[in-house]
Order: structure tokens, then C-alpha cells, then sequence
């Protein structure tokens, strides 16, 4: 029976035990009985809809560290293929006990939920420590989650209230972008600010280089569910910061490529869209050099990414520029990047997730 | 300070200390462009940073493309900038834009967005730290011909750094004042 389910489920995930039995011929309650018994093969979702637990489950872990970061999402990724490149119509994420999130890979975790939502699967998440789930309840993660993503063991019933916002400078709650009347730059920097009030060019540095990302998720990237922004500053013997800001929408190259052979011929000569490296090495000469935009007519726009790579340099920052199949990592020190590191070929993660790590030049921080 | 000279304070066309981005300066243009409309004989505009620590997105929309707006009609500079950074960032605004403006603090200046040539650098930094200078007070000072230092000024005032007004030379005719912008 084990054989015929197995064919079956992976030919039609997401059967209905009773029409499973009927293909197999076999009884309901029989059928029913070996499904339940081997929950480590089979994965049954809100509607009682059947699937092999290796199609659904995307299982994020880390074996040794306490702290689960964006590389560990992508290990995952790599390991157990994208869920937004499956074709099964359920994803199960688990994070695994025991383990705190950086904000790096909650950003990628809820990239991955809502864009699996957006293509219309029944996505859900588990996450059994207490902690984790309290902690990502303050970062207002649960508001940035799409309403219908299912929390296992349960989905706080109020997320952070409106009073409490704001009150953990060390945790800049993540900021829907492009809420009228919402300065998420301000608010970022504003945080930073009371954790190291001595570190006013860190502080700049920080709401320009956001400044010039939110601006470009409000203007160009066309996310068909919100962007956010958020800063964690983490204490220990050397204080460092990392920020943030992610959305959901076309890629830093899905809008420049559109307008570059006829606004920028030659960069169009020099990054060839069918070169494997070409779109990480425009972006960085966007990030790093300036002066490319997709806006067509205005010759005076670019400025933006151009801002954030000043402000990386001013940081002495680690970038990360993650794009649908590729990510960038640079690494700033004495105001310069060295030679960028490009992961190609990655599984599918739609949007655009920009992240800076840095350290704070001062020994501690504020309360 | 004459009536045709006017102060902005930056801070009331952005109501917002934080000011970043493409639409925040854009919606800050309006606001500039639509004070000065009622200001027909304004001439030289100083925009006071005051506490406004904006990005170069919004730098640009907004102050720069003022600028740009009333070139050769009105003439501006920039006082009271004294964060670096964001002095960096009305630079680079100013370069994108390909229109210089200059930066005042009390005696010192600063040349934002494109620089001039070379050659005409030690002009400018000469009209700048005197405040104005007439061609041929240029062309002994810098040791060139009346005919090269009234090419470099006309060049410069053409290319937005500094201004030209007529004045009544002793002689009774008249004569051009090249000056700063202030």
C-alpha cells in the first residue's frame, strides 16, 4: 500500500484520504490508519488533504549554532529546494526548537510564506518554542505575515500593541513600508539613535542607506504584498547592528532590465542578460557607481542604491543583496569593498532582500 | 540682505525633520516652488538646512530641482548645512542633477554637485572668497587676459556657480560684477 500512495501522492499531492482509498481499493479506515501512523512520511494540512511529508516540509535548522541566520535559510533552500519551485500546493515550514532567528533570516522565512501564499498555497508554520514565537510577536512578525499563513501551535491573538511600539530600541519592529503618513527611515534611525547616541555617523549612515531602499520598494519594485524594514541591534562584547529591508516585487533587475538597452546601450553590451554573472554585476555597479535607474525619462535619477553603497562604505558594513535566483555579498572595511562574492543559481526567492550587518564602534550599548 | 534677496527656511516646505525619498521631495518642490511663485522679485534665495537631515533621493527632487527650475531667473544658495553626511548627500543630489549650488558657513564654502574645470576653479574660488569681482579686477588677479577671464566668468555663471549684475563703472559706462551667490 506504502508503494501505491507514494505514486499517487506524487502524482497528485494534495489527495483526499477517501479518494486516495478508491484508486487503491482499499478501505477508508485502513488506508486511514497507515497515513496516521507514519506521520514522518505523510503530511496532512488543515483541509485533510494528503501529501509526502518531503514535498511539503521545509525544515529550517541550524546543527551546531544557537541562532538561525540567512545562510541557514539558504542551506535549507539548497538542500530541500525552493517551495515557491514545487508544485505542491502546501508548504509546512518548522523552525526548529531551541533556536532564535536573526533578523536576516526572518526576513527570508516570511519572504518564502507570503510569496507561497501569493501562489496560492495552504502555508503554515510551526514554531514550538515559546520564545521564538514571543519574540517574533514583538517584531510584529505576525502583521508582516499574510493573515492566512497557520501558526502551529497557535497564532498570537494580538500582536504588539500600538503603545509598545517602539519601546525596545534594541528591536525596531518590522515596518510595513508605504503606509501613508509612516516614516519608517525616521523611526529606524530614531532607535538606533537612543541605543548609541554617541555614533552620529553610524546613525546617519543607517536611515540613509534605508532611506534610499524604502524609497526604491515604494517606488519601483511593484510588491504585490508589503515591504518591510527593521533593525536589531545585538549586544555582547562588540555590539553590531544589522538592518533589514526586504519586499516581494520584481527584483532590483526586473526593473532595470526592461529599459537598459535603450536607455544604457553600453552597459546593455557590457551585462549581457544571457551571462550568468551579468545581473549581480550590474547591481553592483548600481550600488557601488551610481547613475542607473529604470525611470526613462530622467537622466538624474540613480542615486538611490548609489546612497546605500556610500553608506555601507561609511559603515564598514556586510551587504547582502538577495535576488530571486542569485545573491551579492559585500564586504566593506576602511571604507572600500573587496571583491564581491556572487552565489549563483540559487532556488527561487522572490523580491528583493537587502541586508547591513556592522559593528558599533562603541563597547556597550544603552538600555 | 536686500528685498530681493530671501531666506527659506528648509524645514517649513518639508514639515518633516527626516525627510527621505522621491515623493517626500517631490511634494517639498510644490510647496518651494509654489512660496516662490509669490515671491516674483526675489532674486537671490539662501534655503537654510536648519535641523533638516534628509537623503539624496529627496535632496534632489526637491532643492536641487528647485534650483534647476529657475536657472538664469533666480539664484540660490544653501546655509546653515553643517551635518557632513548630509551635505554628501546634497553633493551627490547636485551632481545627478548637474547643478552645482554652493554651501555658505560664515566665510567658508563648499562647490556641491559638478565642479568646474580646472581652469576655471582658481576663478570661481577667487569670485567666491571676494564676493565679486569685476573681468578686469579677474584678469589682474589671475594674471590672464581681460578677453580669457571674461570667457571663464561668462562660462561659470552660464554653468549656474555664480551671478552677473550691471553696475555703474566710475568711468560712467556700464560694467559687469561677477558674484557669489548670497
Amino acid at each position: 500500500m506504502q508503494k501505491g500512495i507514494e505514486q499517487l501522492l506524487k502524482r497528485s499531492p494534495g489527495l483526499l484520504a477517501k479518494d486516495m482509498a478508491r484508486e487503491l481499493g482499499v478501505e477508508k479506515t485502513t488506508l486511514n490508519s497507515h497515513l496516521h501512523s507514519k506521520p514522518s512520511e505523510y503530511f496532512k494540512d488543515d483541509s485533510f488533504r494528503w501529501y509526502l511529508r518531503r514535498d511539503v516540509v521545509f525544515y529550517i535548522t541550524t546543527p551546531n549554532a544557537v541562532w538561525i541566520s540567512s545562510a541557514h535559510v539558504e542551506i535549507a533552500l539548497r538542500k530541500q529546494g525552493s517551495p515557491l519551485e514545487s508544485k505542491a500546493k502546501c508548504l509546512h515550514i518548522i523552525i526548529e526548537k531551541d533556536r532564535n532567528l536573526l533578523l536576516d533570516a526572518i526576513a527570508k522565512i516570511l519572504a518564502l510564506a507570503n510569496q507561497s501564499v501569493h501562489m496560492g498555497k495552504t502555508v503554515s508554520i510551526e514554531i514550538v518554542a515559546r520564545g521564538t514565537l514571543s519574540y517574533l510577536n514583538r517584531a510584529r512578525f505576525f502583521d508582516r505575515l499574510h493573515p492566512d499563513v497557520r501558526i502551529i501551535p497557535k497564532r498570537p491573538k494580538t500582536s504588539v500593541g500600538e503603545k509598545e511600539i517602539g519601546s525596545n530600541h534594541r528591536l525596531v519592529e518590522l515596518q510595513e513600508i508605504g503606509v501613508p503618513k509612516t516614516n519608517v527611515p525616521k523611526q529606524i534611525r530614531n532607535s538606533l539613535e537612543k541605543i548609541a547616541p554617541d555614533q552620529k555617523r553610524n546613525v546617519n549612515a543607517v536611515q540613509f542607506a534605508i532611506s534610499e531602499l524604502v524609497n526604491n520598494v515604494e517606488e519601483h519594485s511593484q510588491t504585490p504584498y508589503p515591504g518591510f524594514a527593521g533593525l536589531q541591534c545585538y549586544g555582547g562584547t562588540r555590539p553590531n547592528v544589522m538592518l533589514v529591508v526586504s519586499d516581494n516585487g520584481l527584483g532590483i533587475c526586473g526593473t532595470l532590465r526592461p529599459v537598459l538597452a535603450s536607455k544604457y546601450p553600453d552597459l546593455a553590451l557590457e551585462f549581457p542578460a544571457d551571462a550568468a554573472d551579468a545581473d549581480p554585476l550590474l547591481i553592483i555597479k548600481a550600488f557601488t557607481e551610481g547613475g542607473i535607474s529604470q525611470v526613462i525619462n530622467d537622466d538624474s535619477r540613480g542615486t538611490g542604491l548609489h546612497t546605500s553603497g556610500r553608506q555601507a562604505a561609511n559603515l564598514n558594513a556586510n551587504v547582502l543583496i538577495r535576488q530571486e535566483n542569485f545573491e551579492i555579498h559585500l564586504k566593506y572595511r576602511d571604507g572600500a569593498h573587496g571583491e564581491p562574492k556572487l552565489k549563483l543559481g540559487l532556488p527561487k526567492l522572490s523580491g528583493t532582500h537587502v541586508i547591513f550587518s556592522f559593528f558599533l564602534t562603541k563597547p556597550r550599548l544603552s538600555d | 540682505m536686500n528685498q530681493n534677496s530671501v531666506i527659506l527656511e528648509l524645514l517649513k516646505f518639508t514639515n518633516e525633520t527626516h525627510p527621505y525619498g522621491n515623493a517626500m521631495g517631490r511634494q517639498a518642490f510644490v510647496n518651494l516652488i509654489s512660496h516662490l511663485d509669490t515671491l516674483p522679485k526675489a532674486h537671490v534665495i539662501g534655503i537654510s538646512f536648519g535641523n533638516v537631515v534628509a537623503d539624496s533621493s529627496f535632496l534632489r527632487e526637491a532643492v536641487i530641482s528647485v534650483v534647476k527650475h529657475y536657472r538664469g531667473e533666480k539664484f540660490f544658495y544653501i546655509q546653515d548645512l553643517d551635518d557632513a553626511d548630509v551635505r554628501d548627500n546634497c553633493h551627490y543630489a547636485a551632481e545627478a542633477k548637474r547643478q552645482p549650488i554652493v554651501a555658505w558657513s560664515g566665510h567658508d564654502y563648499s562647490i556641491l554637485g559638478p565642479q568646474p574645470s580646472s581652469s576655471n576653479l582658481a576663478l570661481l574660488e577667487m569670485v567666491l572668497s571676494k564676493r565679486s569681482v569685476t573681468t578686469a579686477q579677474a584678469a589682474v588677479d589671475l594674471d590672464i587676459s581681460v578677453q580669457n577671464a571674461s570667457t571663464k566668468l561668462k562660462k561659470l555663471v552660464e554653468e549656474g556657480y555664480i551671478m552677473r549684475r550691471e553696475e555703474v563703472a566710475e568711468s560712467g559706462g556700464i560694467e559687469y560684477v561677477y558674484a557669489a551667490i548670497r
